[in-house]
Formats: C-alpha cells, sequence, structure tokens
C-alpha cells in the first residue's frame, strides 16, 4: 500500500520524465541536420565570397595557374583545395554537398564538404571546400549537454516542488486522520471542530466524519441508557424472587424435597444473575464506562489472584510458580484487571490436572512488557483457541455450571486497557496466555 | 432495632420485611422519596434501607436530606439494581454506610447489618465466642483456647459468615457469593465451597467436637450456637 501523496508524486515525475524524454530525442535527432544545414549554408557562403574575390585577386591568379591547389589551415579543421577541372567531371554547374572521411595527419576525420563548380577565363575549375565536423560535434555536444542538464534540473525541481505542494495539499487530510480520528476512543470525546482547508473534498470529508460520529455517539448513548434499564428491568425481578425463595427456605416445616427445589431454584436464579452481570459488565467495559484511577503493580497485582485462589489450587494439589521479576506498573482498573487475571488463573486452575503446575514469568523488550501464564491442563486445538473468546464459549460442554462468559469478560478488559493476548495451546500439553502490555502504559 | 425500607418494588420490600421482622427488626415502609422523606424527618431508625431509583425521585436526595439532619446515627445500606458503576463510590462519599447490588441474599444483607452494628457499637475489638472457639474479627483469626488456628482468608471469611447469620440455614449460592463476589464466573461454580468448608471443619475439628457445624444435605451449612 502507498499513500495517495506519494502515488500522485510518483505519477507527475513519470509524465513529465515521458515528455521530456522525448523532447531529448527530438532535439537530438534535429541537431544532426541541424548542423549539417548549417554547415552547408557556411560552406556556401564562403565558396561564393572565394569566387568574388577570386577574380580580383593576384594571389587568386597564381594559385589558379598551378594544376591543383589545398590549403588546410591551422587546426587542419578547414581546407580549400582548387581543380582543374578539363575532364568535365561532374557536369552540374551546381554545388555539391557531400560527406567524406579524410586522413589528415594520420588521423581520420570527418568532413563535409562542397563542390563548386566555376569558370574562370575560359577554363573550369572546381572549387572544393571541407569543413570537419569537430567544431559541429561540439556544438551539438554542448547543446545536448544544456538539454539533458536542463531535463534532470527541471525534473529535480518539480520533483521537490511536487512534493512540497501535495505535502501542503494533504496536510487537512492527514490532520484529520491523525489529530481526530486516531486519538478517538470513545466518540463522546471526538473533536467536532472542523479542521481549516480550502479544499473542498477535505472539508466535506471532515464534516461527514463528525456527522458518522455524532450519530454513533448518539447510538452509544441509547445504548448505556438501554443498558442501565435493562439490568434494572431484569434484575430488579430476580431480586424479587431470589429473597422471596430464600424465606421459604428458611420455613424449618418445610419438608426436604421441598427445600431441594426451592434450593435448586435459587441456584437458577443465581445463574441467570450472573450472566446478565457479566453481560452487563462486558457491555460497560465495551462502553467505557470505567475509569483507570489506579497505579497497577502488575506483580502485586498477580500475586493477590493467586492467594484469592489458594485454596483452590491448593485443592488440586497445583504447584504455582511466580517467576515475575520486573515491576512493571501503569495506570488502569484494579477492579477489572483483578476480575481479568482471576478469571485466567481460575481457569488454568480448573484445567488443570491434578499435581499439575503453573508458571508465571514476564518478558520486557522495546515494544511490549509480557506476561506469560502457563498452565499444564488439557489444552486447546486451534478451531476451540479461535472462538475462545467469543461470548457464552465452553471451554468443556460437559460442564454446566459455566456460562461461558468469562473469557468475553476477559477480553473486553484486556481491550479497555490496551492489552494484547495471544493463546499458544497444545492439547495434552497445556496451555500458555501471553498477555503484551505495549509500553505506551508506562508513564 | 427499627428499620426503613425505602423500596418502590412493594413485592421486595415485603419479603425483606417478612426476612428482617423474624429475625426481631421493627419494620416500616416507603415507596416514595416523599414518604421517605417525612419518615425520616419524625422517625429515628438503627437502619435505613435505601433503594436508589424511587418513583418520585434519585435515593441520594433522600440521603442528602437525612445527612442535614442533626445528631441522626441511622446507617444507611444503599440497595440498587442500577448498573451505574460509580454508584457504589458516590453513595459512599454522601455517607451511606454499605451498599447491596441487586440482586441480593438476604443472608449477605443480614450480616452487613451486624457488621455495621459491630462497628457502630465498637464491638469489633471483642471476640466473637462460638462453642469455645474465638473469633477475632480485627485480626480476622480464630483460636480455641490457648490454640491459634491457622486458617486461609477464605476460611476465615466462611466462618465470620455462617457465625454472623447463626443459627439459619445458609446456602452454598449464598456463602459462595459472599466469599467470592460479585459477576465472577465461580459464582455458578458453587459445589466448590464444599472444599473449603471441609478444609475449615477439617481445621476446627482437631481442637474440639463441631457437631454444631452442620451440613444442611444439599443445601448448605448451618452454625448452632
Amino acid at each position: 500500500m502507498y499513500k495517495l501523496q506519494f502515488k500522485l508524486i510518483i505519477y507527475n515525475a513519470l509524465t513529465k520524465g515521458v515528455i521530456v524524454l522525448i523532447l531529448g530525442i527530438l532535439i537530438s535527432v534535429f541537431i544532426d541536420d541541424l548542423s549539417k544545414e548549417q554547415l552547408d549554408t557556411r560552406l556556401n557562403d564562403k565558396a561564393n565570397i572565394f569566387i568574388k574575390t577570386i577574380y580580383n585577386n593576384e594571389v587568386a591568379l597564381e594559385i589558379l595557374s598551378k594544376k591543383s591547389f589545398v590549403d588546410y589551415n591551422i587546426l587542419k579543421e578547414e581546407y580549400i583545395q582548387i581543380e582543374n577541372n578539363s575532364k568535365k567531371n561532374g557536369i552540374s554547374s551546381e554545388p555539391i554537398f557531400s560527406t567524406e572521411n579524410k586522413i589528415v595527419e594520420n588521423k581520420n576525420t570527418r568532413f563535409r564538404i562542397i563542390k563548386y563548380p566555376f569558370n574562370y577565363n575560359g577554363r573550369d575549375y572546381i572549387l572544393e571546400i571541407g569543413s570537419s565536423y569537430i567544431a559541429a560535434d561540439r556544438l551539438r555536444k554542448t547543446i545536448l549537454l544544456i538539454t539533458s542538464l536542463s531535463i534532470v534540473i527541471f525534473l529535480i525541481s518539480s520533483l521537490i516542488l511536487d512534493i512540497s505542494f501535495n505535502k501542503l495539499l494533504f496536510a487537512p487530510f492527514y490532520k484529520i486522520i491523525d489529530k481526530k480520528i486516531k486519538k478517538v476512543n470513545d466518540p463522546s470525546h471526538y473533536d467536532y471542530q472542523l479542521i481549516d482547508t480550502t479544499t473542498q473534498d477535505f472539508r466535506s470529508l471532515d464534516e461527514n466524519i463528525s456527522e458518522l460520529m455524532n450519530k454513533i455517539n448518539n447510538l452509544i448513548i441509547k445504548e448505556k441508557q438501554f443498558i442501565a434499564n435493562v439490568s434494572h428491568e431484569l434484575l430488579t425481578p430476580v431480586s424479587i424472587l431470589t429473597v422471596r425463595l430464600e424465606n421459604i427456605l428458611s420455613d424449618e416445616s418445610l419438608s426436604e424435597i421441598h427445600s431441594r427445589k426451592i434450593y435448586d431454584s435459587i441456584k437458577t436464579l443465581t445463574r441467570l444473575k450472573s450472566v446478565v452481570n457479566s453481560l452487563l459488565l462486558i457491555s460497560k467495559v465495551e462502553n467505557q464506562q470505567f475509569k483507570k484511577p489506579d497505579q497497577i503493580i502488575i506483580k502485586d497485582l498477580i500475586n493477590e489472584v493467586l492467594e484469592e485462589l489458594e485454596d483452590r489450587s491448593d485443592d488440586k494439589e497445583l504447584m504455582i510458580r511466580n517467576d515475575i521479576q520486573n515491576e512493571f506498573s501503569f495506570y488502569g482498573n484494579h477492579a477489572l484487571l483483578f476480575t481479568l487475571f482471576f478469571n485466567v488463573v481460575n481457569n488454568a486452575i480448573k484445567y488443570n490436572d491434578l499435581k499439575g503446575q503453573i508458571i508465571i514469568k514476564d518478558k520486557t523488550s522495546n515494544e511490549f512488557y509480557s506476561i506469560y501464564l502457563k498452565d499444564t491442563g488439557a489444552g486447546m486445538d486451534k478451531d476451540y483457541i479461535e472462538n475462545v473468546f467469543n461470548r457464552f464459549e465452553k471451554l468443556d460442554e460437559s460442564n454446566a455450571d459455566s456460562h461461558g462468559l468469562g473469557l468475553a469478560i476477559v477480553k473486553s478488559i484486556a481491550q479497555f486497557h490496551k492489552i494484547d493476548i495471544e493463546i499458544q495451546s497444545e492439547i495434552g500439553e497445556g496451555t500458555t496466555f501471553i498477555f503484551r502490555f505495549p509500553s505506551e502504559l508506562i508513564s | 432495632m427499627n428499620l426503613l425500607i425505602i423500596e418502590d418494588e412493594i413485592d421486595l420490600a415485603l419479603e425483606i420485611g417478612e426476612f428482617l421482622t423474624k429475625q426481631g427488626f421493627i419494620i416500616d415502609h416507603a415507596r416514595k422519596r416523599v414518604t421517605a422523606e417525612e419518615k425520616i424527618f419524625v422517625n429515628e431508625y438503627d437502619f435505613i434501607l435505601l433503594d436508589l431509583g424511587l418513583p418520585d425521585g434519585d435515593g441520594f436526595q433522600v440521603l442528602k436530606k437525612l445527612k442535614q439532619l442533626n445528631n441522626r446515627e441511622d446507617a444507611v445500606i444503599i440497595l440498587t439494581a442500577r448498573g451505574d458503576v460509580d454508584d457504589r463510590i458516590k453513595g459512599l462519599e454522601e455517607g451511606a454506610d454499605d451498599y447491596l447490588a441487586k440482586p441480593f441474599s438476604l443472608n449477605e444483607l443480614l450480616a452487613r447489618i451486624h457488621a455495621i452494628t459491630r462497628r457502630k457499637h465498637k464491638l469489633e475489638t471483642n471476640d466473637i465466642d462460638v462453642n469455645g472457639f474465638k473469633l477475632d474479627i480485627k485480626n480476622r483469626m480464630v483460636s480455641y483456647g490457648e490454640n491459634r488456628i491457622n486458617l486461609t482468608k477464605k476460611e476465615f471469611e466462611i466462618l465470620n459468615y455462617l457465625v454472623l447469620n447463626k443459627n439459619r440455614v445458609i446456602s452454598r449460592v449464598s456463602l459462595t457469593e459472599h466469599v467470592w463476589g460479585d459477576i465472577l464466573e465461580i459464582n455458578s461454580d458453587s459445589n466448590f465451597v464444599d472444599v473449603h468448608v471441609k478444609n475449615l471443619r477439617k481445621k476446627l475439628a482437631t481442637h474440639a467436637e463441631i457437631s454444631w457445624f452442620e451440613t444442611v444435605r444439599s443445601i448448605g451449612f448451618r452454625i448452632n450456637a
């Protein structure tokens, strides 16, 4: 995945590059023709001037009296040659241009040559003027150099401009994402102040997100209200029934069979109460109705949980080792975190083998502080682990007492505290719960 | 002891009233905030059970009115089915003595009333005697004669709860709930409390005969004293 900004810059750079490249190719093609044409014009001009001057020039006469004459200039870049043309070679009286290679001072040099026939004192001559391509090549190189240099400068500067402009252009967009959306845990804390932008799309995005947040917020408020009502409406009748049944149970004249039935009814009601309370707890945690006012020292918290469950683990003759080394602490909700670890340790005890083990240790890395809770119990298979945090999922179908909300509670409390939970397990080997506390929690 | 039940659910109020009458309390009822405030103004109570959700107002208003009256020692226990997290804190801050979330067990209510009574009358320092066993509530210790009995936290809690509710059958459910608190899944696993009771009885039995510590088959336990 790439940022839109990045994509736009790449697109711009590519299209500009292609256009400039085509331009460069065209220039380098035309520059050959251009320099040839320029050379030809110059040669033609020189020939004309030479012929004009020849008629009233004594040196010229002397030259013409010889059979042929060749003269190179000092740099050997140009030469002039006059030949008798008695054989009437090249009948044409028009000048002829050609390109030839000549060996000049052991160097193979390419010349552009004009052959210019003329008549002097009734005799035919051919004037040949050659000009090496060296100068033209030099010119061509200079032009190409300048062209490519300006292309590079153009590309770089446009890239820099693109980047900074895009940055400016997208600033409001990232502001919406980083400063507003990412910060929101609870829609009721959303910052409804619109950000400054002249881009209509971003304004519309901003407005729509605000509106959405508002809707979500209203829904959550309604849900909180609903939860409060449900808890009242469900728990009040349960309370009346519990109290009434307890009153009946306390009647000494009640037959054994009836008191047992009444007791079972109380048990059922307690179960119902437990389910309702668990669901309410999950909802409240998920709706962020709890605060995080307590400084939690993980080591102490776990010791507290272990002490609370001491009798239970003793009953199974478990060996429990608390190997936590670090004094990791953070702000959280003590009651909730106690519930979290209580549920997990309780499961580790409940599903452990007789005389099994529970080992708790910790590990620190740059990103996380981790707690490992390993038991030597029955273990779970992969499919099961995937669903283990779902509500009403039971670890053991035959266990009628369990309502399958324990780990759902664990998950919601962990999420509330931004704690990540991973489960590693092998059937018959045991299960390891890994709790990862992001290092940002420490503060 | 006289006790005012401020509760708009008539059935609930009557059941609580019936139970507490048997325990020797003199019961008064109020179903609305206005009547509750009138009754509090006219009479002094040892205990007030206060429901927060009243048809004509908030239970906290009643609590505030009570606290405005001078020289009053009425102990207030808040009873509520409102799911609000902060209610407990707010209630205790406003001067309530205890807080019970509905649904609660009548035994739990009675235990709380006893605990408050002991606190108010500074009885905490006194040991409770149960057939020769001495319960030191303050230090949470039990001894028989000169011998201290090593009980776990939970075992002490169980014994204490049964003693507070002596001569009455306490169901496993009620006991589990008292010892383990609310919400936890362990509540539904009520037979586990048997393990604790078994260990507790074993520890007590090494010192004296404990036939007064009865197991009431399939329901729960009773301490006769």
